[in-house]
């Protein structure tokens, strides 16, 4: 008697740890994998909204200043650039447009090379590296003779999707001389050096006006290409010193510029040593 | 009752496996449409005009990691509004020219236009150019 109430009792019980283990299994093959698997695609989905927001606040950062300037007695234009943000740039195309945008240039790596224009497109410009991509030249149908339509602006763009206008803008070009956009007259200044990394200063002084301007970079990489506005004709003591931290200041040279008009740009070449 | 139970669960058990493969599958296809309307970006670059054929020439620049389909683009000048669906298929890195005919338009001196183009995902792009 006492035998077969275990046994009745015994059965019972086996209901129960089959429904629990079914429970279990349930909810290791199923639940457990359904929730791992949520979550990773949820991590996925959150990595790329990271991802892709680095890639927007990196493309915020992109500064780079446009100089355009035409080549006289041609259908040349030179492209000077600057790259004034913090990051690394690819600049991939130049856009020559004339202002009723019935005429479009664009220059690509298809029609620019380091032969005929010093650099290829795309070019990389790390932060504060400076080009100039020059003999860009018009196709003819660009040029109509007429001053009223050869008015052209000009634009660059980064991969990035970035578009940077020249400062310069417009260009206009009229029976063989470019003129641009510029209000007043600007000092080119180059300094040629090596490929070290340096520091220059320059300074402008007027000798027939109160003008003073200094102007510091740093951290150049190669040849260090600036422009400064002077606001009016005179003559200009350009001096340029390289203040590279790891030895005292050097002075490159003075030079006179004698500024008679706003275009073209009146310019200083100086030379570094080391 | 041990049998009712074996055949209970595991009814339970093949309806929670196969509804957690469809919940699933669902949920990622859900995510990844998410995830490419995420990566998606692209700009008009630049906009040039042809007064003669009162064409419109389109450059979208796709700087995004993933293709993309322009399937509207909205153009309006003055009063009028140009809306134009289409299937122009872009891909990633890609730079491409679009002509268009705004019919409704007449892309004339001094009129102001802007451009929308809307991709399959919702995503959107602007240009405004002043014909001079």
């Amino acid at each position: 008697m006492i035998q077969s109430t275990y046994r009745k009792k015994a059965k019972r019980g086996i209901s129960t740890v089959l429904g629990v283990l079914l429970m279990v299994g349930i909810l290791f093959t199923t639940i457990i994998p359904l929730f791992i698997y949520v979550n990773s695609v949820n991590n996925y989905y959150d990595t790329t909204v990271v991802n892709m927001g680095i890639a927007d606040q990196e493309r915020g950062m992109e500064d780079v200043i446009v100089y355009a300037f035409g080549r006289d007695e041609s259908y040349d234009i030179n492209v000077l650039l600057v790259n004034e943000g913090s990051i690394s740039v690819n600049i991939t195309r130049i856009w020559v447009m004339s202002m009723d945008l019935q005429r479009i240039n664009i220059f690509t790596s298809e029609n620019v090379s380091a032969a005929l224009n010093a650099h290829d497109l795309p070019l990389q410009l790390n932060p504060s590296d400076q080009a100039t991509i020059e003999n860009l030249t018009l196709t003819l149908w660009m040029i109509l003779d007429d001053p009223d339509k050869d008015v052209f602006n000009i634009e660059i763009t980064t991969a990035r999707g970035n578009v940077f206008p020249s400062d310069t803008n417009p260009l206009s070009y009229n029976a063989g001389s470019w003129g641009t956009g510029m209000n007043w007259p600007w000092l080119e200044i180059i300094v040629r050096s090596d490929e070290g990394q340096d520091d220059f200063q320059v300074d402008v002084v007027g000798n027939s006006n109160n003008y003073t301007k200094t102007i510091s970079s740093e951290h150049v990489l190669g040849d260090y290409f600036t422009i400064i506005p002077v606001f009016k004709i005179g003559d200009y003591n350009v001096t340029v010193t390289k203040t590279t931290q790891k030895s005292s200041p050097v002075e490159l040279g003075t030079e006179i510029l004698v500024v008679t008009e706003i275009y073209p740009i009146s310019m200083a070449i100086f030379i570094d040593p080391d | 009752m041990a049998a009712m139970v074996l055949v209970i669960g595991a009814s339970v058990w093949s309806f929670a496996t196969s509804a957690s493969s469809i919940i699933s599958t669902n949920y990622y296809e859900e995510v990844m449409e998410s995830v490419e309307k995420v990566k998606e970006r692209f700009v008009i670059e630049n906009t040039g005009v042809d007064n003669a054929t009162n064409t419109l020439r389109i450059w979208i620049y796709n700087y995004g990691p993933i293709d993309l389909t322009i399937d509207l683009i909205r153009v309006t000048g003055g009063n009028n509004i140009s809306s134009q669906s289409v299937n122009i298929s872009i891909s990633a890195d890609e730079f491409k020219l679009i002509t268009l005919e705004p019919t409704e338009i007449s892309l004339m001196r001094g009129l102001s236009v802007t451009i929308e183009l809307r991709s399959s995902r919702g995503t959107k792009a602007y240009d405004s150019i002043h014909i001079s």
